[in-house]
């Protein structure tokens, strides 16, 4: 009876999800039927009553303000457009070197802010009109800053990682580490993809150097330190053990205030926009939240949770198995849906599993942020090839975009392979820093 | 109807407003939290309890009916392009009279939470400091009631065939993310 209802709840999920009901909310209200038809009113009441403020009062939580507070002013103050330009001038002499400068960018970005929209946005509108004016094929250059994008969200700050590390009660500065060896590989494997369509096809790739003529080192090297000071601050303080992950946040984002009032790029306008867009974004995704929380509650008592826990078992499915199988259920979620609810929804089923099979949560957090940031490039649903689209739409039409990104999806699916097979490739620095 | 929407506007508008001083104030009491234990060896007492308790609160939920108003919550679009135009307004109406639903049960449930907390008049020791916690409980029942009234009102206006009071799509760039 209750494991009908567990199945019963979860079908229903499905098709509120599908009318449109916000991600929280139809997580809610199957949670609070669900345990209702089970239980009666009074257990349905006790899961919605305490949830929202217990998982909400949470000091691990609390860094989630305070990094989109730093990574909204770094974006909106532009503290980072200096970056570029440094990558441009030590990479003027590498074939495809103003490509690979758009990704060196966007991991600098990466490590100011925790959202790839707003890398992809930020570096976009930077890199893509000088890669177009260099030669570089439309769809090429944005598709490699629609993947460039997702390297915000990999290496640290990371909100994704935060709300991962907060959900399956494992450290936050564990998985930020992973985070970093991922976000690297992820740069280097772009990095491999540019080089060799430098080599192969100068069609796409020209071969003409960079003009950096009107570029002068000092002036370069004035314009990117502060943020460099800061970055060394914010993760030395991180992880060396002197800041919690939410102190490094605070650090992070005041010292972004200040070195854009320093810079004169501070507005009443920029700081405004930086809290409010922090503000609507921990609305929309602390409530998500609450409802993942409550999901998990329904499914354990219904048994649904254990059920596909036993399947596992009894298909004896293996490492290699389950994470294919793993694999291919984010690639399907990432086309429909954005990387918050995908995995908020799916955590509450996955994470029992997991735990059964011993398998180790923060490299499974590091990498599940990898697949899901791979759902931000693949069409129907492509946050950052739509955000590309807005920053640059007069160069390439959305097809172009996703065309161009494809080579870039390639890169990815061969290091999630190397991720799955090498798991120590991403637990390499947390184990070292333990 | 104008009125309403201008007051619509003006509640859920007052109350981000003091969510946006929360995260200010988070900001600014961390970071002096941070630097005080660094350098004067004296941090601020109780911060981590404050933090948790109060701005976590205030940011998390007195936001929700204005996030709710804008439409910035996330939702998943794939299958709206499929629906024709009228099959689209009744969905929606129908979407907004769930949310509205849902947040009715909330509102209730954590009224009751609410009330036990201030009748006990609930605190945490931190140190040798008595910090009440019981106001934070009270602003649930409050965010989620205005935001089931927000809900409410789309619904209405789905229904008279009006425009509604922010049209999707409308979110903010982090809130997609």
């Amino acid at each position: 009876m209750n494991l009908a209802a567990g199945l019963v709840g979860l079908a229903v999920l499905l098709l509120l999800l599908a009318l449109q009901v916000p991600v929280a909310i139809a997580m809610i209200i199957v949670a609070f039927g669900g345990v209702w038809i089970m239980f009666g009113l009074q257990p349905a009441i006790g899961v919605l009553a305490n949830t929202p403020y217990d998982f909400v009062a949470s000091w691990t939580l609390s860094a989630v303000p305070m990094f989109l507070l730093m990574g909204f002013v770094a974006y909106h103050a532009g503290l980072t457009a200096g970056l570029f330009d440094a990558a441009k001038l030590a990479l003027r002499k590498v074939p495809g070197g103003l490509g690979i400068a758009a990704i060196f960018a966007c991991s600098g970005f990466a490590a100011v802010c925790g959202s790839s929209l707003a890398t992809a946005a930020s570096m976009g509108r930077i890199a893509i009109p000088e890669m177009i004016k260099a030669g570089y094929r439309p769809s090429f250059a944005t598709g490699a800053l629609a993947a460039g994008g997702t390297i915000g969200a990999l290496i640290p700050p990371s909100i994704l990682m935060i709300i991962y590390g907060v959900f399956a009660e494992t450290s936050v500065t564990q998985v930020f580490l992973g985070g970093i060896s991922v976000g690297i590989l992820t740069a280097i494997s772009y990095t491999a993809v540019i080089l060799i369509v430098a080599a192969f096809r100068k069609d796409i790739v020209p071969a003409t150097p960079i003009g950096v003529e009107n570029l002068n080192a000092r002036s370069v090297v004035r314009a990117v330190w502060p943020v460099l000071v800061l970055i060394m601050l914010v993760f030395g303080g991180l992880f060396s053990g002197k800041f919690t992950a939410t102190e490094a946040g605070a650090i992070g984002a005041a010292g972004a205030i200040l070195i854009s009032i320093v810079t004169g790029r501070m507005s009443w306008h920029v700081f405004g926009q930086s809290v409010l867009e922090t503000l609507s974004t921990c609305a929309s995704l602390f409530i998500i939240g609450v409802g993942a929380v409550m999901l998990t509650k329904f499914l354990g008592l219904s048994g649904v949770a254990g059920l596909i826990g036993g399947a596992v078992n009894d298909f004896e499915l293996g490492y290699f198995e389950l994470m294919l199988l793993i694999v291919v259920i984010y690639l399907i979620l990432g086309m429909f849906m954005e990387p918050f609810g995908a995995m908020l929804v799916t955590l509450p089923v996955l994470l029992p599993v997991l735990h059964a099979q011993n398998i180790d949560l923060v490299w499974f957090g590091v990498f599940l942020v990898k697949l899901l940031e791979v759902g931000m490039i693949t069409p129907p649903l492509g946050m950052n090839v739509f955000v590309i689209r807005n920053v640059a739409g007069q160069y390439a039409s959305l097809t172009d975009i996703f065309r161009g990104v494809a080579i870039f999806i390639a890169a990815d699916i061969v290091l999630i392979i190397l991720l799955i097979a090498a798991p120590e490739l991403s637990l390499f620095l947390p184990r070292l820093m333990q | 109807m104008p009125a309403i929407d201008i007051a619509m506007r003006r509640i859920t508008g007052g109350l981000a407003l003091l969510g946006a001083a929360g995260v200010i104030l988070m900001l600014v009491h961390v970071t002096a939290y941070v630097v005080m234990r660094h350098f004067a060896s004296a941090p601020i007492p109780a911060t981590i309890e404050i933090v948790s308790y109060y701005y976590m609160i205030v940011i998390a939920f007195l936001p929700i009916a204005w996030a709710e108003r804008r439409g910035d919550m996330i939702t998943v679009d794939v299958f709206r392009h499929l629906m024709p135009q009228v099959v689209k307004r009744w969905v929606d109406i129908l979407v907004a009279l769930i949310t509205c639903a849902a947040y009715v049960a909330l509102t209730w449930t954590t009224w009751l939470v609410a009330m036990r907390e201030f009748g006990a008049r609930s605190f945490v020791i931190s140190l040798n400091l008595a910090l009440p916690i019981w106001p934070g409980y009270c602003a649930l029942p409050a965010a989620f009631a205005l935001a089931a009234l927000v809900s409410l009102y789309r619904a209405a206006n789905g229904a008279l065939g009006r425009e509604p009071l922010a049209s999707r799509g409308g979110a903010a760039m982090g809130a997609l993310e």
